[in-house]
């Protein structure tokens, strides 16, 4: 008798058990790791900066420089732009469209990513020669097996079903996700939540790209601000964050294609959990 | 590259890898089921499971290398149990974390199992959760409880009298093997 219980009790209970949201999880485990990565780094400059070492390096080297004087308490590097350098890790700012009017992004960086519209990381750019943009671009143009990033933009227009756009220049939160989800090469993964971003309240959704199905002639997912923004092909995932500033939308939009690394998007996932907005300067 | 283009480019092929996803979705309510065995408390064992997921999150790439993930998190559900000191802390975790409101009627009718559950002794109840509800034989038993075999068939024999015994008495009837 017990055993036939113990196989209803089972049962009963794995089908009335609600799932929590994995996001919240997820979160919550790469927050743990990136607070034990912050407490060795931190150990790390304590030890070097008493020897001078820190200073020193960074003195030898073109490229990033600290944005903030030191009364700040803190190194945040303007983020290059496009130029296709490898980063050093660290706290990088980067200013949305080039608009000074909008807040900026800071996000920690993991070392080891490319300079593009936002950070990115692909197949062969580790063995890319260090230091060579050129080296850079060619990997990221040889066709690599995966590729992953973060960007920010401005959305405009979106594809919708039988080979159309919708302009939702300007729109809010909430319709330009529903236009997304909409979107007819698109599965949603995740469907529209509330989110905050540094006190700015806006939706977060996940998809996934389907196989094309029909031909369309402007085969595009949207257009932005700053250009097109195609499909990257079946399987890769799609992430965004549509920030609602000040009526101005924003959009926090990052990928993987399908066989990306699963450490390498974490470390993708954990850009985007570190990103927050900082007001512009009023002076 | 098109400047005027927001793309990363490339191809990918058809293979998909398992990810933590993947294993949440398949494995999360298994386990829970299992550590309320192990527990008594399904509060605890959602608890300590969504726990071990969040530790095997902060693992990244080394939890991609464990060659069974429900076992690794089983065990470290499990682990977490043994340390009491942990239960306070954890059970606020939890309900923060929670969403969606469980049925307790579910839970309920089910009282009778669940109650001679806990009357268990804990190392019999541990065996009786593992061998009943994951399904897991007595050498696998064995090495995930790091005891020896036969330990385990012990245990599950006793288990298994003193949850007949405690069925029988709770439906009035005289105790029997």
């Amino acid at each position: 008798m017990s055993e036939r219980l113990l196989e209803a009790f089972r049962e009963e209970v794995e089908s009335s058990t609600p799932l929590p949201d994995f996001e919240l999880i997820s979160a919550a485990g790469r927050n743990r790791r990136r607070r034990r990565h912050t407490v060795v780094a931190a150990v790390t400059a304590c030890v070097l900066g008493v020897s001078g070492l820190v200073a020193s390096t960074y003195g030898d080297r073109p490229g990033p420089q600290p944005a903030r004087g030191p009364d700040s308490g803190s190194l945040v590097t303007p983020f290059p732009g496009m130029d296709m350098t490898t980063l050093e890790e660290g706290v990088y700012a980067l200013q949305p469209f080039g608009d000074p009017s909008m807040p900026e992004l800071q996000f920690e960086l993991p070392a080891g990513w490319n300079a593009w519209l936002g950070p990115n990381r692909y197949e062969g750019l580790d063995e890319a020669a260090p230091g060579d943009p050129r080296a850079n671009g060619e990997a990221l143009d040889s066709d690599p097996e995966w590729l992953l990033g973060m960007v920010v933009f401005e959305p405009q227009w979106f594809a919708q079903a039988g080979c159309t756009m919708v302009d939702l220049s300007g729109g809010d939160p909430r319709t330009i996700a529903q236009a997304l989800v909409g979107s007819p090469r698109l599965e949603v993964v995740a469907r529209p939540g509330p989110s905050d971003l540094s006190g700015h309240r806006g939706v977060h959704l996940r998809l996934r790209e389907r196989a094309a199905g029909v031909d369309c002639e402007q085969d595009a997912l949207m257009t932005t601000g700053t250009g097109v923004a195609q499909y990257l092909g079946r399987g890769t995932t799609y992430d965004a964050r549509v920030i609602d500033i000040d009526g101005r939308p924003l959009v926090v939009w990052a990928a993987w294609t399908r066989d990306a690394p699963h450490d390498e998007v974490d470390d993708l996932l954990g850009i985007v959990d570190s990103v927050e907005l900082v007001p512009p300067d009023p002076s | 590259m098109d400047e005027d283009t927001v793309t990363f480019g490339g191809p990918w092929s058809s293979s998909d890898p398992t990810s933590l996803r993947d294993v949440f979705d398949s494995s999360y309510r298994r386990l829970v089921t299992q550590l309320f065995g192990v527990t008594g408390s399904m509060d605890e064992a959602e608890d300590l499971v969504q726990e071990a997921f969040v530790r095997a999150a902060a693992a990244g790439r080394r939890f991609a290398k464990v060659e069974n993930p429900e076992a690794w998190l089983r065990t470290t559900a499990i682990n977490q149990h043994r340390s009491r000191w942990r239960k306070r802390r954890n059970a606020q975790r939890a309900r923060a974390r929670m969403t969606a409101p469980r049925d307790p009627e579910a839970v309920e009718s089910h009282l009778e199992i669940v109650t001679a559950l806990r009357a268990l002794p804990e190392a019999q109840r541990h065996v009786i959760a593992l061998f009943y509800l994951a399904d897991l034989p007595v050498e696998t038993i064995a090495e995930e409880l790091g005891v020896p075999a036969g330990t385990v068939k012990s245990r599950l024999s006793r288990g298994r009298e003193a949850l007949a015994s405690h069925l029988a008495y709770s439906e009035g009837g005289v105790p029997h093997v």
